[in-house]
């Protein structure tokens, strides 16, 4: 049976129809894998006799007459999430051989639903980053041009074999930018809609857990799986005291979807082209469409880095090396701690951290941090003004095509690219990147964005907008 | 303008608050990113937010409360972590208080 | 010159909760190390707090207990700094909006009145693991049993004007606590910490002088003590026309005398923000009204009921009710038999000796009320005599037996044997004819020294009444 055109979903039915059984797959799955991370580098680590194990389950519960959700689909893992199985690196060369006394919630309801975890994928070190180009194993190639970085290992993944599901993270748009730039389909959901016990967030109010797919009932199942009221996280009672936003997605003409011109004049004219496009498609389609002004974004872009900032030096001070982790050998106190955070942080996330701690010190303070909260409260005002005139919004996604492997980005240039999904993640919103064209033969994303807990419409809205994307060449 | 000068002290003053060791042409080449991060953000400084209360948190749940049930844990798996851990305890460099 | 000592009390309690503030690690006492752990308490990669019910209502209460005006809306920040004992790297507490504030309680000054002292906050934060070193220098090791531990931290204006003041805030402060059921408050244990903050200035100055910092007291005389020290200390200084430094000093019981804290003290910039993980905690004006009047019954109230339900002296009520547990073990007994001045003055008395001896509470010692009861019924019964069962008790408390088994194992029987005491009394008359001759020619008083002369014969054990009925019987015959 062919993977090449199955979608997750199809797999679990077939699965859960023993048309195929779920070792059989997991077996080709990892046969690719392999072959793919040789070219395109996208495992830390595979994970052959587990994911077999769990096939061999799963294959055995069907057998009983039990019907999985995720039966034998199989799922990469990016590795800021905790898994015990393999070693969780965090992108940390301290973190090499850390064992996780735990599952992150998400990958365990994964596991429950009958999903193979594949293998824990590439990651900027510390997630910090929306290009692997921060990795201590070398950033991740993007299928559709080797010479480029694919932005998120979990989105080249899954295009290149449609039937796998990523768990990702997104925190200023390393999901959905790395879905646009691979071809596939990006989701970070509502805040509080999937628990991020066990996702190592650098930033705690902006980092989400979230899901990259082929499909967008891949998105809606598997969105299903990972959701709910977790007692681990606190922001996860919100499933509790939220309705769904739903809309008769039969009726699009009772949808408006809204569309910031001042952002738009800006783009370079690829962009613009396909921007045009995608609003025709979305007329053709049926919905209304509502041009308007969103302000801010430049001055959300940068509080959102203060805040992430200021909370990432935080966040990561935990790692000293007396728990887990590398130590270095020392013989003082201070030395240790010097010595063993030097081991476990790269270069980006050296200079957030000290870049976090300068804002959150004395004299700094009031002038960078309580600004950031202050803008903050602003910029969600000014998208809940937006999101009356409209029910969903229409966005630009990235701001550059991938750059070359190994091209040394500015890092402010790379803090830039951020300017369309960043300003979301401070909004709190639900957001989808779908694959809206190609330019210069590369894909192309642009994001669905809706207000809180709407994400099954804005799932539902992405299927009906989106052009269906063609395999890679070069990948088969 | 701030000068390259405070900016170096600050980023000493930081660099010491959080602890990772840091080479001297890091050091300059961070200050230098530092003093571009600051310029970078001042239209951040700008926006007028007279009036607005700042955000406490991204969630805004409140009360998110857990019953006070002890439930023990396999202690094993977490000593196994670290580095240094010997006879029950994690072992650190000598601290003097 | 003439110097007003100004002293400010920072005490730390751990409030008596079933697991910790952030996980559901058992908050109690283990002596093994690194048991009571987790990922949570032990800040692993990806582990999230989960705020506890009952510490929330434990700091609510104590606010309460202390008259503090409770924050409707209070909220948790981190204080970011990096040590051994603090796995996160932060500590939980709440800088910028505590739960209580602009609390009091009263004590009586040094000259006997009563004087309010200001409690500037209350509020709630997560304990540290512990620190050991060990004994070759070349290492130190943690243990996080108590990371995580939930703690309220109340904070005195410096309204106390002397070590004598401490000490009754202490005992006042540890007093509300435990009748408020929030925590043990056993200093001993660790439950109940204190650092004092004391400087001088001159009679009549408003100014406040260089202050300095003193940590590590153990219980309440060392605070008394240390602050005394440090009262001299500063005293000396300021006489020889030198300033204070203002600095942390550790008090030193071995020595009796303070140690400055090696290392600069540095001003830690803590950088304190708001925790973004943590929801707030909101109540409602009816929730805290509901909490103010549901407040356990506090000592003062609790004596007032002694003196009107039970009938007892007020002197008796206000020893009875200076410690919680003391009076629950106190009431548990009044549960099992009624003769509550008995019960009143052996508690009071024998009890309380060998629990002081003992340097223990009335909760830590196996000898239970209804031990005692048992005691107070053996001598209704004349089964052992009053002055023999201060013996029994003391020695029950100190062997864990009850008062049974050691009358039992040690022939403690009281002898109330008409013809067993008839033969011993014929004996002692024998042996002291003067006497004899001496009651019979009127001295009556002499009976007290044959009475005794019986019941040494008897090593103790004789009924005292019988022997003395017996004899006058054999003395008129």
């Amino acid at each position: 049976m062919e993977t090449e055109r199955m979608t997750a979903c199809r797999i679990a039915e077939a699965v859960n129809r023993a048309e195929v059984s779920a070792y059989r797959l997991v077996e080709k799955i990892l046969d690719r894998c392999n072959h793919l991370n040789a070219n395109l580098n996208l495992f830390v680590s595979i994970a052959g006799s587990e994911a077999l194990e769990q096939a061999n389950k799963v294959d055995g519960m069907v057998k009983n007459g039990r019907s999985l959700p995720l039966a034998g689909v199989p799922v990469v893992v990016k590795d800021d999430f905790c898994y015990s199985a393999k070693p969780t690196t965090y992108g940390s060369p301290a973190f090499k051989n850390f064992s996780s006394p735990f599952n992150a919630a998400a990958v365990d309801k994964l596991l429950d639903a009958g999903a193979v975890i594949i293998g824990k994928t590439n990651l900027d070190g510390m997630s910090m980053g929306s290009t692997t180009a921060f990795s201590p194993n070398g950033p991740t190639r993007n299928p559709w041009d080797v010479n480029l970085v694919a932005g998120s290992a979990g989105a080249a993944a899954v295009v290149s074999e449609p039937g796998l599901i990523a768990l990702e993270s997104d925190s200023g748009g390393a999901l959905r930018q790395g879905a646009s730039h691979c071809g596939v389909l990006g989701l970070r959901p509502s805040i509080g809609r999937v628990s991020r016990y066990g996702l190592n967030v650098f930033s705690s109010s902006f980092g989400q857990a979230g899901i990259i797919a082929s499909a967008a009932t891949d998105l809606s199942v598997v969105l299903k799986v990972i959701s709910g009221f977790d007692y681990r996280d606190a922001s996860t009672a919100l499933c509790n005291s939220t309705a769904d936003q739903v809309a008769d997605i039969t009726k699009p003409e009772q949808i408006t979807i809204g569309w910031p011109e001042n952002l738009i004049d800006n783009l370079d004219s690829d962009q613009h082209n396909i921007f045009g496009q995608a609003l025709e498609n979305i007329q053709v389609k049926g919905f209304k469409l509502a041009k308007l002004s969103i302000s801010y974004f430049p001055e959300a872009l940068r509080a959102y880095h203060v805040i992430a900032c200021a909370e990432a030096s935080s966040n990561l001070s935990r790692y000293d090396g007396v728990r887990f982790g590398q130590a270095a050998l020392a013989e003082n106190l201070e030395e240790l701690y010097f010595k063993s955070r030097r081991l476990t942080f790269g270069p980006e996330a050296r200079r957030r951290s000290i870049f976090g701690t300068f804002l959150l010190s004395k004299g700094n303070f009031d002038l960078y941090y309580r600004q950031a909260l202050k803008v903050w409260k602003l910029v969600r005002q000014e998208f809940s003004a937006v999101l009356d005139q409209c029910d969903l919004l229409l966005l630009p996604v990235v701001k550059n095509l991938p750059y070359p492997v190994a091209e040394q980005v500015d890092f402010l240039e790379l803090y830039e690219g951020d300017l369309f999904c960043a300003p979301v993640s401070l909004a709190g919103l639900p957001a989808v990147s779908i694959p809206a064209g190609k330019a210069d033969h590369l894909p192309l994303g642009l994001q669905l964005v809706g207000p809180p807990f709407s994400d099954e419409l804005l799932i539902e809205a992405a299927s009906r907008i989106m052009t269906n994307m063609t395999m890679p060449p070069g990948v088969s | 303008m701030i000068s390259i000068k405070k900016i170096e002290e600050d980023m000493d003053k930081a660099i010491d608050v959080i602890k990772i060791e840091i080479t001297p042409d890091e050091k300059k080449q961070l200050a230098v990113n530092l003093k571009e991060y600051l310029q970078w953000l001042e239209p951040l400084l700008n926006v007028d937010t007279s009036g607005l209360v700042e955000m406490i948190n991204s969630h805004g749940a409140v009360n998110v409360l857990r019953d006070d049930k002890a439930q023990g844990g396999d202690r094993h798996l977490l000593q196994q972590a670290a580095s240094d851990f010997d006879e029950g305890f994690y072992q650190v460099p000598p601290v003097i208080e | 010159m003439d110097y007003e000592v100004v002293i400010g009390l920072e005490v730390h309690v751990e409030l008596h909760t079933e697991s910790k503030l952030f996980c559901s690690c058992p908050n109690h006492f283990t002596a093994e190390p690194n048991i009571n752990i987790c990922p949570v308490c032990l800040g692993f990669p990806g582990a999230l707090p989960q705020m506890n019910r009952e510490a929330v209502s434990k700091a609510l209460i104590a606010s309460l207990a202390l008259n503090c005006e409770v924050a409707l809306f209070s909220y948790f920040d981190r204080k970011n700094y990096f040590y051994p004992d603090m796995p996160k790297g932060y500590q939980i507490s709440q800088y910028y909006v505590p739960i209580g504030s602009k609390g009091y309680l009263e004590i009586e000054d040094d000259g006997g009145h009563l004087k309010k002292v200001l409690i500037g906050r209350v509020h709630m934060e997560e304990d540290a693991g512990k620190l050991v070193h060990a004994v070759s220098g070349e290492y130190s090791m943690v243990d996080y049993n108590r990371a995580g531990v939930p703690l309220v931290e109340i904070v005195t204006d410096p309204d106390l004007r002397s070590p004598g003041e401490a000490c009754r805030y202490l005992e006042q402060l540890k007093s509300i606590l435990q009748y408020a059921m929030v925590s043990d408050c056993k200093m001993e244990e660790g439950s109940l910490r204190c650092d004092a903050n004391i400087s001088l200035r001159p009679l009549g100055s408003k100014s406040l002088g260089s202050k300095t910092e003193l940590k590590n007291m153990n219980s309440f005389r060392a605070v008394e003590r240390s602050l005394e020290h440090e009262i001299k200390r500063q005293k000396d200084i300021l006489n020889c026309g030198k300033k204070v430094e203002s600095q942390t000093l550790r008090w030193d019981e071995e020595s009796q005398a303070t140690i400055a804290m090696r290392g600069k003290l540095q001003a830690h910039d803590y950088r304190c923000f708001t925790d973004p993980e943590l929801a707030p905690v909101e109540l409602s004006s009816a929730e805290v009204e509901k909490a103010r009047k549901n407040l356990p019954e506090m000592a003062e109230a609790r004596a007032a009921r002694f003196v009107s339900r039970l009938g007892l002296p007020e002197y008796d009520a206000r020893v009875l009710t200076a410690s919680r547990v003391m009076a629950d073990y106190f009431e548990s007994c009044l549960e099992f038999y009624n003769n509550t001045k008995a019960v009143s003055n052996w508690v009071m008395g024998e009890f309380a000796a060998q629990l002081n001896n003992a340097g223990i509470e009335a909760d830590q010692c196996t000898f239970g009320p209804e031990h005692l009861v048992e005691l107070l019924k053996m001598i209704d019964e004349k089964i052992i005599s009053g002055k023999i069962a201060k013996d029994v008790l003391a020695k029950a408390f100190q062997t864990g037996r009850t008062p049974r088994q050691v009358v039992e194992e040690e022939g403690l029987l009281q002898i109330s044997n008409h013809s067993e005491l008839e033969a011993i009394i014929g004996k002692v008359i024998k042996e002291n004819p003067a006497s004899v001759e001496n009651y019979r020619g009127g001295k009556t008083k002499v009976i007290g020294f044959l009475v005794g002369q019986v019941m040494k014969e008897t090593g103790g054990k004789a009924n005292p009444q019988l022997v003395n009925e017996l004899l006058l019987e054999k003395l008129v015959e």
